[in-house]
């Protein structure tokens, strides 16, 4: 009886509502519509902030420590120089002339019987007190500095967001026109509009391709920050920023590639290879030289551009292997090259010749001529790991440790040096 | 629209049923394969898409107290003078699992495995559920018949 009863409510409920029709609901309608038509511009006002933003910061980065940059440098400068003026006797000296050159040769005859090794001693153990001359040397070589050649990261922005903006308009139109035909085939003729059905299905059919297509060549904007130090001993810890972008090939295989910027104070382990002015071969050549230090300073863009090959892929985190080149892009490379050399005399303020002696020091400033070496191509050979922690609605947080190796020489002072540091990247996916 | 009647609570939810529904075969109407019925194809996205929204609303899972079974004998003629509205009114009063399974089970022709993969639960419960949604509905079915029958007496 229960059975026989279910069986019967179950028919009921079947024949009850196999043809059942609810009327039209216009309001259904328009929600329908509005929620198929309208919901891509939600998502493009969700990554579009991220882009922007992206981009503003990394202007700004390079914007606040480009003139900081030059600002550091000017303020080390002055310190030593203060450091050299402490002293009360301290006067300024000219380079020497020749008639001056020749009276030091003739001292230096008569100074022959003296012990060779106290004429190199510090001033200090002298009678007399001490002077310390400190003396900057024009700069032998003037450069147009790189930055102009440079592609400016503003117009790549803008170039891309027109790009964005394009395709976007391309897509919403399409869909428009497809849905807009859809409605005028609305008909009772039922043939006809199952002639329209067929026709939107290919056509949809054909978007969900190239759809497809589109959704394989996913790309993702990132930016990084972090710390790298290189392998020269005069260099502490710096910081590099940067953007970067990744193009997937497949689920596994990523390109990667961008533009870091990065400033770097380093003593060259190469000094043969750095620029030397005649003035100062000929100053180096003299008994009287004590010795010198040089530095090299330059600000880099970094251009990476490597192979992402995804080892371990998890539902919300992955391990990469990023190997790849480096170009690098040189802005305001200079060397300081500081000689010391032992004076034994000095003009008095009457203009008499007077024996004092002192250390005189030389600083040669070189850069690069007329913009050469601004730039080493695939100079670097990059070997990273990357570790990657999907957060939320196609925004990723990674971190690289990496290491550049040299290929070969880089700067215009022909120096190599590797780098080392971590990356920490915020990637967002562009795109559906 | 009946499909998603009989699976929500309110007609206001299937509405909402029916618009999701449709944006997914706009969606994925590449995805259809010809040699199928079209008609077959949309159902089972409705009823995909009351499941979705089922899971969506549910919260919390908890068990419903076990009823004492009736053992009384309901005449199945009272089933002829259910109209549409008694019947979806007598739906929406089952609890959403109960309702949905026995939509699956006893409309649609879905198996207790398919059931309990579709809803995430044990074959075990699908079938208790669907054994306590059938006495629920036997026992208003008798009670609205009852009432109507007293209202003609009066």
């Amino acid at each position: 009886m229960k059975e026989q009863f279910d069986r019967k409510l179950v028919e009921k409920i079947r024949d009850s509502f196999l043809n059942h029709e609810e009327p039209f609901n216009p309001q259904e309608w328009e929600k329908l519509s509005h929620a198929y038509f309208h919901p891509r511009k939600k998502k493009k006002f969700a990554y579009w902030p991220f882009l922007i933003s992206g981009i503003a910061a990394s202007l700004l980065l390079v914007l606040v420590f480009w003139p900081i940059g030059d600002d550091l440098q000017k303020n080390v400068q002055t310190i030593t120089d203060s450091i050299s003026i402490e002293n009360k006797q301290f006067e300024k000296a000219e380079l020497p002339r020749q008639e001056e050159s020749e009276n030091l040769a003739q001292a230096e005859k008569n100074l022959g019987s003296r012990d060779a090794n106290k004429a190199v001693l510090p001033a200090s153990d002298s009678a007399e007190p001490d002077v310390v001359q400190r003396e900057v040397s024009l700069p032998i070589q003037h450069v147009a500095t790189v930055t102009d050649q440079s592609p400016s990261l503003e117009e790549m922005g803008r170039k891309l967001e027109q790009s964005m903006d394009m395709k976007q308009d391309i897509q919403e139109n399409a869909a428009n026109e497809k849905i807009g035909n859809l409605v005028i085939a609305q008909r009772d003729d039922t043939k006809t509009a199952q002639q329209w059905v067929d026709a939107w299905k290919g056509e949809v059919a054909g978007a969900g391709k190239s759809e497809q297509k589109e959704s394989s060549n996913k790309m993702r904007l990132g930016l990084l920050v972090g710390p790298q130090t290189t392998s020269n001993a005069g260099e502490g810890m710096t910081l590099g920023a940067g953007i970067v972008s990744e193009f997937s090939f497949n689920n596994r295989l990523k390109l990667d590639v961008g533009v870091t910027y990065a400033s770097h104070s380093m003593v060259p382990e190469r000094n043969d290879a750095l620029p030397q002015s005649d003035l100062m071969s000929s100053l180096s050549a003299r008994s009287s030289f004590i010795g010198s230090d040089s530095e090299l300073n330059f600000s880099g863009l970094d251009i990476p551009i490597n192979l992402k090959y995804k080892v371990m892929d998890k539902e919300k985190s992955g391990l990469y292997l990023i190997s790849g080149l480096s170009s690098m892009v040189y802005l305001n490379q200079k060397t300081y090259e500081t000689y010391a050399m032992n004076s034994y005399f000095t003009t008095s303020t009457e203009g008499a010749l007077a024996f004092r002696q002192s250390v005189q020091e030389f600083t040669h400033e070189a850069r690069p001529e007329g913009g050469a070496d601004g730039m080493d191509l695939g100079r670097m050979l990059n070997l990273s790991v990357g570790y990657e922690y999907n957060l939320k609605n196609g925004t990723y947080l990674s971190i690289e440790p990496y290491y550049k190796l040299p290929l070969g020489d880089m700067t215009f002072a022909n120096q190599q040096f590797s780098i080392g540091g971590i990356n920490f990247r915020m990637n967002f996916r562009l795109g559906k | 629209m009946s499909i998603a009647l009989r699976y929500s609570n309110s007609r206001e939810e299937a509405c909402e049923i029916v618009n999701d529904s449709f944006m997914k075969v706009f969606d994925k109407l590449g995805q259809y394969a010809e040699e199928n019925a079209f008609k077959g194809w949309f159902r089972r996205i409705l009823i995909n898409t009351s499941i979705d929204y089922y899971r969506k609303n549910v919260k919390y899972y908890a068990d419903m107290e076990i009823e004492k079974a009736e053992h009384k004998i309901c005449d199945p003629s009272v089933v002829d003078e259910l109209s549409k509205e008694d019947i979806l009114d007598l739906l929406r009063e089952l609890p959403e699992a109960m309702r949905i399974i026995f939509n699956m089970y006893e409309i649609e022709g879905y198996s207790h495995q398919e059931i309990s993969d579709s809803l995430g639960i044990p074959p075990s419960t699908c079938r208790t559920y669907l054994a306590r949604a059938k006495q629920k509905l036997r026992d208003k079915i008798t009670a609205l018949n009852r009432i109507r029958d007293e209202g003609a007496v009066r």
